[in-house]
């Protein structure tokens, strides 16, 4: 299995969510850009947009295919991560550090606890829940 | 034997055909509409580009002004395509979820998946086609589709005959590609000026079984190949009011937008 941190919260479509204090940060798995092999290409949405919990934020290019991001929680944008337009490839080498998207200020703070912890994840891949 | 549909849709332009593309892929993933596999071609002939690509000195957007050729962005990622009219080219769509067909939601085993079944329908026609299992000339995105072959794309003779792309929402998806019939090689030059030789990497069915297949040729080939290869039913449909609507409103918010064309919309 790949690597899954413990710490972090799941989407069933493959983005991870970490607490940081009253934000959210948000980015996609391990599995999710070994699936999608070489990353091409990321679009964000632009500071001070509105996302929604599981509608799409954005959208992640590789050479295999095109494929939305899915928000965690609904709330506003507060950050993006600017270099991934310019250096999409950050995503395959550090998708849970350097290769983040969005830090979001969550509207309803009950959505985190409602996402998959580590190991639902982990289960929900072994079961073939794959991208 | 699971019942999909089968749409066969008149020659469109390149901002109706993407539009119905899309909205046969969204209906299927709020499960308003049924798993489908689309063939259609396209009036005027079109470059199509990828939804990440840039629209720069690869494709000659004037000439294709020049030469009537239309141009459209894809919802699907990779390079640019020459959509030749259906006498040359036939372009096949699947809208379905990994569950339809009972693969596990692996990327690549959908697009296997499909391969299987076109890998048959052109063998049908004496194409001696084969599935590429890992891809072949990977490196920096060419900016021409035919340029490169992608994992579990096909290729005949060691060249490429069907260019395929992909867009993944959850576990639902679109895939299309151009099936190329014929090729009108002086075209192909004027349209993609900085691709050094567009032939040296692609093939044609007319050139893989010595005679050029009408479109209709093709579609029923392709056709008995899903059933025969998947055991499913195609029935032929239409779009149901709901997709015709989407269409309508993809066209007009989206794919027939010049701001979309030039740089990708945010979703």
């Amino acid at each position: 299995m790949a690597n899954v941190p413990a710490d972090l919260k799941y989407t069933r479509e493959h983005e991870w969510a970490k607490r940081e204090g009253d934000r959210v940060r948000v980015g996609i798995t391990a599995f999710a850009q070994d699936q999608l092999g070489d990353v091409v290409f990321v679009e964000l949405p632009k500071v001070g947009a509105k996302v929604t919990a599981h509608q799409a934020f954005g959208v992640v290019e590789s050479v295999k295919a095109v494929s939305d991001l899915f928000a965690p929680v609904s709330g506003e944008v507060l950050e993006i991560n600017a270099e991934l337009p310019q250096k999409p490839e950050t995503v395959n080498k550090d998708p849970y550090g350097k290769g983040w998207m969005i830090l979001v200020k969550p509207s309803n703070a009950g959505e985190l606890d409602q996402l998959l912890t580590a190991q639902q994840y982990e289960e929900f891949v072994a079961q073939g829940g794959g991208h | 034997m699971k019942n999909w549909r089968l749409l066969v849709t008149e020659p469109c332009d390149g901002a109706t055909n993407m539009a119905i593309d899309e909205a046969l892929w969204r209906g299927r993933h709020a499960g308003t509409s049924p798993p489908t596999v689309r063939f259609f071609a396209w009036d005027p002939p079109t470059v199509s580009v990828g939804y990440g690509q840039p629209l720069d000195r690869h494709v000659d957007v004037a000439a294709c002004r020049r030469l009537g050729v239309g141009l459209v962005r894809r919802p699907t990622g990779g390079s640019a395509i020459y959509h030749d009219g259906p006498e040359r080219e036939l372009t096949y769509c699947v809208t379905a979820t990994a569950d339809d067909l009972g693969v596990g939601g692996d990327l690549l085993e959908t697009y296997r998946w499909i391969a299987r079944a076109l890998v048959r329908g052109l063998n049908a026609l004496g194409a001696r086609a084969e599935m590429i299992p890992t891809g072949r000339g990977l490196g920096p995105d060419p900016a021409f589709c035919f340029a490169r072959t992608g994992a579990f794309e096909i290729e005949a003779g060691g060249r490429k005959l069907v260019g395929s792309a992909q867009r993944r929402l959850g576990t639902s998806f679109l895939q299309h590609g151009a099936v190329l019939l014929g090729v009108d090689a002086t075209r192909l030059r004027a349209l993609f000026p900085t691709t050094r030789d567009p032939l040296a990497t692609l093939t044609t069915l007319e050139t893989a079984i010595g005679r050029r297949p009408t479109f209709d040729e093709v579609t029923r080939a392709l056709t008995d190949a899903f059933e025969t290869e998947h055991g499913v039913t195609l029935v032929p449909g239409g779009l149901s009011a709901d997709e015709t609507a989407r269409v309508e409103t993809l066209v007009g918010e989206r794919y027939g937008r010049a701001t979309f064309l030039a740089v990708p919309a945010r979703p």
